[in-house]
């Protein structure tokens, strides 16, 4: 008989509670053997989970999925989760655990197309009730420093899954360099990716790596981040990895949101306030990219263009689902974002992230204003 | 697509938004030149005991507050020679001598006026004071109080220096020794590069009176969007109050306005819902003075410029042709009947109450 027949525990559908869901994680990840990852994705909402139901109802984009959230202890909740896609029906269980205020954390060991198509689809759509946790790849790397820190141990890069733009050249398609997803696997890509920087934008959508004991080189952790914070459970206690990854996670959510928050223009005295932020990046930003801008906006925002990238970019967008409104400028190496009418911190964090899938990984910096 | 009213649409669209800028370069200069006057205020007005007032859009005071300066902004002037002389001559009331300027006197000893227009109405401006300057009741426009100042964007130089915003003198001078000196800079005035990156959405609107569409574009990005969907509907409803409430401070000196300026400001918002209710944007609702707002408002895969304009040049040109119809039928049965310019068909009240 099995550890796992013994805890009566065989899959995420039959966890009972929150010591069951440690036990089960932890005996499946610290165990060799050919099993799937245990996705964990951090959401930011400020709703009920029992709600999602009900506010899933109203949104017609979300008339392909069928859901069904159950209470099985205190902020603890087990989900099933179905969608009319291309391949059939495709469902699959989660749980979704909402112990932090203002924070969900999911969790699924379901097969990845269940996760990339059922489980974060469904969740992006509910946005604006819900929304995402984003890095960017210094962020990344200021994050696996915690990480590292907190396990106490040292970090070593696997895999660096990248996409590529090319940058503008004059050259001849025949030859132009190749563009699209790359995958690294040097231990030190870091050094790649400076050397990729001179001829692409770069966007890092997900790093592997390992945590590693500093004096008996044990494995402690092997894992990845998305650029999405999705973070996976390769092999780990699950409980040092929700302690030093989840919670982490958690943290600099909190930490970005308060970044972003409170940066609507207002009037104080008399006097408008603007509260702008910054991409900073370290080459000028090529009029092409830029000039691709608002095709690839239009989808999710309004936008309003007064100068269109010679190369000095002006525009005002206004997010669709959630009603934020924006003035952005680009100008030399800088994109300029600047809060205007409700500006919430999760349509700001929403809207770096996607200027950044278009322009390529920058440094977000907040704007002094005299 | 291509009609000279669509062509134009956008083109006013961007070259209001661009005039607003200045606006906030020229208030962005005084913040930081202390030097040049004393900023007293965007769209300040000013009165005598005549009954005069007259409103620029921003005031300052220099030299210990003893002169005045005021400025006037237009994204665009008439082409039309007889209506560009006129809005000149009307500079005239800028000279008077008016009895509330924000110091202890509440008079200042001389004025000048610096009157910003875009760089594709410098040349017929110029033109006109010139051949207006030697009229006896407009020697304000050959004295040294009385300057023209156009502004661009130039082009950037690849690795030797970014785009830049600077405002130049085209014709005329003031008394402020400071601000003639920065004006007599090679180029003109720079303007700091913080305003190209945000300063310029410190404000939306100057006195001029915006085209439709822009107003419209302010409604749907920054006001309408921020109210939330009612309850298991696709839509929120809103009554006019609100959204003029909501709109208040996209108005830089909201918080000053006398009632009628409120009217008026209120004016260009009735007139672009009254335009969004006619193009099927926003709908009335089954009550009296609420609107149904669809969300999200405007979805449009293009520009919301570009998509505006090109359904109000389709609407012109349907209620045109409904226009001829109908007076093809009236030449048939009665006497003639005039047709009011096209514009006038935009202000019209929705005529049906549409429900959403």
């Amino acid at each position: 008989m099995s550890y796992t027949d013994t805890l009566g525990v065989q899959s995420i559908a039959q966890i009972y509670d929150r010591l069951s869901m440690e036990l089960y994680f932890t005996h499946i990840y610290t165990t060799t053997g050919k099993r799937a990852s245990l996705k964990t994705i951090v959401l930011i909402s400020k709703i009920d989970p029992e709600s999602i139901e009900i506010v899933a109802k109203r949104k017609s984009k979300l008339d392909d999925f069928t859901i069904n959230i159950t209470r099985i202890e205190n902020n603890l909740y087990r989900g099933f989760l179905r969608r009319k896609t291309k391949k059939g029906l495709v469902g699959g269980f989660f749980l979704l655990d909402s112990s932090v205020e203002n924070k969900w954390i999911l969790f699924s060991n379901d097969s990845a197309y269940f996760i990339d198509h059922v489980l974060e689809s469904f969740f992006d759509k509910l946005y604006p009730f819900v929304s995402r946790v984003y890095f960017n790849y210094s962020e990344m790397k200021v994050f696996l420093n915690e990480i590292k820190d907190n396990y106490k141990g040292k970090t070593e890069y696997t895999k660096f899954t990248i996409k590529r733009i090319k940058k503008q050249t004059n050259l001849p398609s025949s030859l132009k360099k190749k563009k699209g997803t790359m995958i690294l696997w040097e231990h030190n890509a870091d050094e790649e990716l400076f050397i990729q920087s001179k001829d692409y934008l770069l966007i890092v959508n997900r790093l592997n790596y390992n945590i590693r004991d500093n004096k008996t080189n044990m494995l402690l952790l092997r894992s990845s981040l998305s650029r999405k914070g999705k973070c996976t459970l390769e092999y780990g206690v699950f409980k040092d990895f929700y302690n030093n990854v989840i919670l982490t996670t958690v943290n600099y959510g909190k930490n970005r949101t308060k970044f972003y928050n409170l940066r609507e223009r207002i009037m104080i005295n008399e006097k408008i306030e603007l509260r702008p932020f910054t991409i900073q990046y370290p080459n000028k930003i090529d009029i092409y990219s830029i000039r691709g801008i608002p095709s690839k906006l239009i989808n999710s925002y309004s936008t309003a263009i007064i100068h269109n990238g010679n190369p000095y970019f002006v525009a005002t967008l206004s997010d669709y689902d959630e009603g934020s409104s924006f003035g952005i400028t680009i100008l030399g190496d800088v994109v300029t974002i600047t809060p205007i009418s409700k500006g919430s911190p999760e349509a700001s964090w929403k809207l770096t992230e996607k200027i950044q899938e278009i322009l390529g990984d920058g440094n977000i910096i907040n704007v002094d204003v005299e | 697509m291509s009609s000279v009213y669509y062509t134009e649409c956008i083109k006013d669209f961007r070259r209001y938004d661009d005039t607003k800028t200045i606006l906030s370069a020229i208030y962005q200069l005084f913040q930081r030149n202390r030097e040049i006057g004393k900023y007293i205020g965007v769209e300040i007005k000013l009165k005598n005991k005549k009954g005069n007032e007259i409103e620029p859009d921003l005031i300052a005071l220099y030299d210990n507050e003893t002169k005045g300066f005021l400025f006037e902004m237009k994204s665009s002037l008439p082409d039309d020679p007889q209506k560009l002389q006129s809005e000149i001559v009307e500079l005239k009331k800028y000279f008077l001598k008016y009895t509330n300027w924000h110091n202890s006197t509440g008079q200042v000893n001389e004025q000048d006026l610096i009157l910003i227009c875009h760089i594709d109405d410098a040349k017929k401006v110029v033109n006109m004071v010139n051949m207006l300057s030697n009229k006896p009741e407009l020697t304000f426009l050959s004295s040294n109080h009385f300057l023209i100042c156009s502004w661009s964007i130039t082009p950037s130089k690849d690795g030797q220096r970014e785009e830049e915003l600077r405002i130049f003198k085209i014709y005329g001078k003031t008394s402020n020794v400071y601000f003639e000196e920065l004006l007599d800079e090679p180029g003109g005035i720079l303007i700091p590069q913080s305003l190209l990156r945000f300063v310029r959405f410190t404000f939306f609107f100057i006195k001029e009176k915006p085209k439709v569409q822009y107003t419209m574009t302010i409604l749907i990005q920054h006001i309408l969007s921020s109210f939330p969907e009612d309850p298991g509907e696709n839509s929120c409803e809103v009554d006019t109050d609100t959204i003029y409430n909501r709109s208040e401070i996209f108005f830089p000196s909201w918080r000053h306005y006398d009632e009628r300026t409120k009217q008026l400001k209120r004016q260009w918002l009735r007139e672009a819902l009254n335009t969004m209710a006619n193009l099927n944007i926003i709908y009335k609702s089954s009550i009296t003075g609420w609107w149904k707002i669809p969300k999200p408002t405007y979805k449009k895969k293009r520009d919301i410029e570009v998509a505006l304009c090109k359904d109000l040049d389709e609407y012109i040109e349907i209620q045109k042709k409904k226009d001829t119809r109908k007076t093809k039928r009236t030449l048939a049965k009665s006497k003639p009947v005039k047709i009011g310019p096209l514009d006038k068909l935009l202000r019209q009240q929705p005529k049906d109450k549409r429900n959403y």
